[in-house]
């Protein structure tokens, strides 16, 4: 947790081995977090769409874990960042908004409660088809 | 696959990070259905025991089932290089239809809970004959018909169908090597030398791909069992093939087992779809540097689920033994290295070689989870003739 901001937007190239956790439904995923460090990823933790943004904006993040309700922010990481994996985790959600979050460039959709060993899998997938794009 | 290569080919060399790109969707693919199917059974059995489950279980399952559609329609697309807007329509229509069943705004005739209701949307499977003229995307009436379709299709394009008319254009040459295997090679760039005119076979010396050399020396090394027949004093075996003896190697042939490489210098893509089990290997290493990959899937056998799952297991242990992440699903093995310098690359694909060999026939064998153990300790101590026989020569 905790990587330092930079002042400036980061190349696009390469992995960075960040995690950026956007909790917008307010649950404690500091267990989480520390999972996902324990294999050797940055994460960082938002609460909110618009500062997830903004970090985007200036961190290349590899993936981005979304929570529910954020098709908007998942379309403007998409169009600010292509290149970031985006894999939403939530609740109990529709089938349509699973496909609508899917149809919009979410690299998974994964519902919760997700054990952290799907969850990482996931992460190193989304990892590799960052690293097979940049290629 | 080969439509697509001879189409490159003909425009010049083959993209690695396209050919990268094609498999890592095909691995997703077949992912994406391991999990669907997983779950369809499940659920299939959680209601034969309750004939109904809880609203939100059912919302969970459907956006589930939707979510493994989508990503097989998506990378099918990936993989055959060309949309399927019926699948993506089919889909959308089912998921409509999926959730005005679990708002109870529609009937379904002769079906009396939600439950089941969204078990006629998902289950039955209309598309069961790949040579049949409904098995198409307009077939598709159920999430179950997407996953089939999706699945056969993406096998259709990435191995060969002409797999004689690709070699007479010499496009791809069959390698000779003392394995019981037909191998393919297609190469990419820098991977084959000293080609002549017309030459359709090539041995191992032809090869100037560098991992792929080191994945033949683990296929080749001595003691590696790749042929033979497995002992009748293993029971398993009575179970599987009828008290005959089990010869892998005319099985494999009679059921048309093919593999393929796809290499250049510094790359390798190797397949198998060997009768009933599928591997596949996605692999580079860089000159003096800490950017090397190796992807590693295997999934299938002849033998029961638990004895599969058991040669997983094998698999699996190996692998971690070898820094590699995994995961492992009942007979899927997953199995990534990431940021590997260009030795440990190298070491590694000598060790898949062998594996590769070891855990082929192992199924049948695996008649308790003493011999996981048993194969796992042999395999580490360097004895790859878990079963006393001759190797190939």
């Amino acid at each position: 947790m905790g990587c330092p901001e930079p002042r400036k937007q980061e190349k696009h190239v390469g992995l960075s081995n960040r995690i950026l956790l956007v909790d917008t439904e307010g649950d404690p995923l500091g267990a989480l977090a520390l999972e996902i460090e324990a294999v050797g990823f940055h994460v960082e933790i938002v609460t909110d769409g618009v500062r997830a943004l903004e970090l985007v904006e200036l961190v290349s993040f590899d993936v981005v874990i979304l929570e529910a309700g954020t098709l908007e922010t998942l379309r403007r990481i998409k169009e600010s960042r292509p290149e970031t994996e985006v894999i939403i985790l939530t609740g109990c959600e529709s089938a349509a908004t699973a496909l609508a979050g899917m149809q919009g460039g979410a690299f998974d959709y994964l519902l919760k409660p997700c054990d952290s060993e799907t969850l990482l899998e996931r992460i190193h997938m989304a990892q590799e088809k960052k690293e097979i794009g940049e290629r | 696959m080969l439509g697509r290569l001879l189409k490159r080919l003909k425009a010049g060399p083959l993209n690695d990070g396209d050919l990268h790109e094609r498999y890592f969707a095909f691995r997703e693919l077949f992912s994406a259905n391991d999990v669907a199917l997983r779950d369809l059974v499940g659920l299939e059995g959680s209601l034969s025991e309750t004939q109904s489950l809880p609203m939100c279980d059912l919302h969970s399952r459907a956006t589930g089932f939707t979510v493994q559609a989508f990503k097989s329609i998506r990378n099918l697309e990936i993989v055959a290089d060309r949309p399927y807007p019926v699948l993506r329509e089919t889909l959308a229509c089912l998921t409509r239809r999926m959730e005005e069943l679990l708002s109870g705004g529609a009937a379904a005739a002769g079906r009396e809970t939600p439950s089941e209701k969204i078990l006629d949307v998902l289950a039955p499977l209309n598309l069961t004959n790949p040579g049949d003229r409904s098995f198409r995307p307009a077939g598709c009436r159920t999430v179950h018909d997407i996953l089939r379709f999706c699945q056969e299709e993406s096998i259709n394009s990435m191995f060969a169908r002409n797999d004689a008319e690709a070699v007479r254009k010499g496009r791809f040459f069959q390698l000779g090597i003392p394995v019981p295997l037909r191998i393919f090679v297609a190469d990419l760039g820098g991977g084959l030398r000293g080609i002549e005119k017309k030459q359709a076979g090539i041995e191992a010396a032809n090869v100037a791909s560098v991992p792929f050399e080191a994945l033949i020396e683990g296929m080749t090394t001595k003691g590696v069992q790749w042929a033979g027949h497995v002992p009748m004093g293993i029971k398993s075996l009575v179970s599987v093939f009828a008290n005959t003896l089990y010869d892998p190697v005319k099985h494999e042939r009679n059921l048309g087992a093919r593999s393929y490489a796809a290499v250049s210098e510094r790359y390798v893509n190797f397949s198998s779809r060997l009768g009933y089990h599928f591997s596949t290997l996605d692999a580079s290493c860089g000159r003096k540097t800490t950017r090397g990959h190796i992807s590693f899937r295997f999934k299938g056998g002849a033998a029961s689920p638990e004895k599969r799952a058991r040669r997983a297991e094998f698999i699996a242990r190996i692998l971690t033994a070898h820094d590699f992440w995994v995961n492992r699903q009942e007979d899927l093995v997953n199995a990534n290295l990431k940021r590997c310098s260009e030795q440990g690359v190298l070491d590694r694909l000598v060790m898949l070689g062998r594996l590769m060999g070891c855990a082929r026939q192992l199924d049948v064998a695996m008649d308790s989870p003493q011999r996981v153990n048993h194969f796992v300790d042999l395999f580490l101590k360097g004895q790859y003739n878990f079963f006393g026989l001759s190797s190939p020569s």
